[in-house]
């Protein structure tokens, strides 16, 4: 049996809240694009060996008598894998998210392989994985793994955080995360949760821009708000877009942003296992008064990542998560849901950079494009999440079906691709993306 | 000073096994936006400079070197 990281339990908490609402499990979706056709014998190869080389992949998560979660590996059984015939992508990572075979309570897969041409000389190799036992940096890791000979079992699991102690001394190190917290119901949180709506099918829409349109964004971002500040920047972008849908719905009132952002534990990729997830959630707050034009909001945005990391909030947060391990799934939200009077947050979003950064071929082919599709519970019922490959930004937008309307959802993208893009003189409509398609 | 930038990016920041010079491409070994902040973090405290977001440019932070030059100007 395999300890749950402390992040594996938060995780754990979202989809019980997810389960019990109706949400189904919480999956991702990873697409890589790649040259040439589908091999039905390369993938099952892959299939086989990668059963045979990880027992987490054929895993169970339960909780034990003490509370703690632990994983419990399967046999070697061979994992799902489906040929699909040519067609559009979309419909078909909409069906995998919502008919899974994976579920991580009960043993079998957790990991499933599917394969769809999408045009003569390029076909999509999609992961479906559960969000409990990945997070983007393990995909990136199984990405360079599908490609290894070597089918020797591997360890490849384990806890990264620092937080120890007892539970006095976690209390103490958790306690100004816990006053952090506390400050949110100064203002009301509000997200795209419709309250009294039952939450319905994973709904998604992927942006993907050109090269050309990516070193555009980039100049854009150098211009407005200078060239390193990437994480800020397209928080930013996320929040504004959010924000302005919730004073679409609530005209007239202010509109804080709860961003929820998950940060990587381990900065050197090469020192965290490929399973389980290392990340800490940081909870940055902009007030009505932090938003201005998206240069100022991307500052301002700054400073509170400046601030929570100055206030050391991130181990204050970790030794939180640590306090919380034990506590049952269907309580561990209560407390944040309490004080936000049933939010969450405002929206999930994330910017996880490079797409596969280690890999440039995957069984002998080029690897194109990749991205990556999470689905999103609700509250707060919207992604946005960002990554690039090969010089292409990618966003893909998040929601369950009913937490935005037609309109809300126009509103969103016009907001975000106006900046992104800028608005050119004349107010003539930002340039399209490259390509866009909604589940 | 530079040697002193160069512990804190290898052991508190990019956690990089191997040297960091006053020529290295931080960029090459890792130095990403989440990095970044933490670098001028990390440089603000043991320095005491304040770094302003218009300093945050690839130039200032491209190597041990360049931060320096950064710090001294703005320790002057």
């Amino acid at each position: 049996m395999i300890p749950a990281t402390t992040s594996d339990a938060f995780l754990l908490a979202l989809e019980s809240h997810m389960r019990r609402s109706g949400q189904g499990a919480h999956l991702s979706a990873t697409v890589i694009e790649l040259s040439g056709e589908p091999d039905a014998g390369t993938l099952e190869a892959t299939a086989a060996r990668l059963a045979r080389r990880h027992p987490l992949l054929n895993a169970r998560l339960r909780r034990g008598v003490d509370f703690i979660a632990r994983w419990h590996p399967g046999g070697p059984d061979p994992l799902p894998i489906e040929i699909h015939p040519a067609g559009p992508l979309e419909p078909l990572l909409a069906r995998l998210l919502e008919n899974p075979r994976i579920d991580i309570r009960a043993p079998g897969p957790n990991l499933e392989l599917h394969a769809r041409p999408l045009a003569p000389g390029r076909w999509a190799l999609v992961l479906l994985w559960p969000h409990s036992l990945f997070d983007a940096i393990g995909i990136d890791k199984l990405i360079a793994d599908l490609d290894e000979a070597d089918d020797s079992p591997r360890q490849d699991w384990g806890e990264t955080t620092k937080a120890t102690g007892s539970h006095g001394d976690l209390w103490k190190a958790a306690k100004p995360m816990v006053e952090e917290m506390r400050s949110f119901p100064t203002w009301r949180i509000r997200s795209l949760h419709r309250h009294r709506h039952p939450a319905r099918s994973p709904r998604f829409e992927i942006l993907r821009f050109s090269p050309e349109e990516t070193a555009s964004i980039r100049q854009r971002m150098a211009s407005t708000a200078g060239e390193l500040l990437m994480l800020p920047y397209f928080a930013a972008i996320a929040a504004r877009a959010t924000r302005a849908v919730i004073g679409l719905r609530h005209a007239g009132d202010e509109i804080p942003v709860l961003l929820s952002l998950p940060v990587q534990r381990t900065a050197n990729p090469a020192r965290r296992p490929l399973f389980q997830n290392h990340m800490v959630a940081w909870s940055l707050m902009l007030a009505p008064g932090d938003f201005g034009g998206l240069g100022d909001t991307t500052r301002t945005l700054h400073r509170k990542y400046l601030d929570f990391l100055r206030r050391k909030l991130p181990t204050a947060m970790e030794a939180l998560m640590k306090l919380m391990e034990r506590c049952p799934s269907r309580f561990y939200l209560k407390p944040a849901s309490h004080y936000l009077k049933g939010e969450i947050c405002t929206l999930f979003h994330s910017h996880t950079g490079q797409f596969a950064a280690a890999s440039t071929t995957l069984f002998g082919q080029s690897i194109l494009d990749g991205f990556h599709v999470p689905s999103v519970s609700d509250p707060p019922g919207l992604g946005i999440f960002f990554s690039e490959r090969s010089d292409r930004l990618s966003c893909t937008l998040s929601w369950r079906e009913g937490t935005l309307s037609a309109e809300e959802l126009q509103l969103l993208k016009t907001t975000l691709l106006a900046d992104l893009q800028g608005e050119p003189a004349g107010g003539a409509p930002v340039m399209k993306p490259a390509s866009s398609a909604t589940s | 000073m530079e040697t002193e930038l160069a512990q804190i990016l290898r052991e508190e920041i990019l956690d990089h096994d191997g040297n960091i010079g006053a020529d290295t491409d931080l960029f090459e070994i890792g130095l990403d936006s989440m990095a970044i902040m933490q670098l001028q973090l990390a440089v603000e405290e043991r320095f005491s400079v304040t770094i302003d977001p218009a300093d945050l440019s690839r130039e200032n932070f491209q190597t041990p070197e360049a931060i320096t030059r950064l710090i001294k100007s703005k320790q002057a």
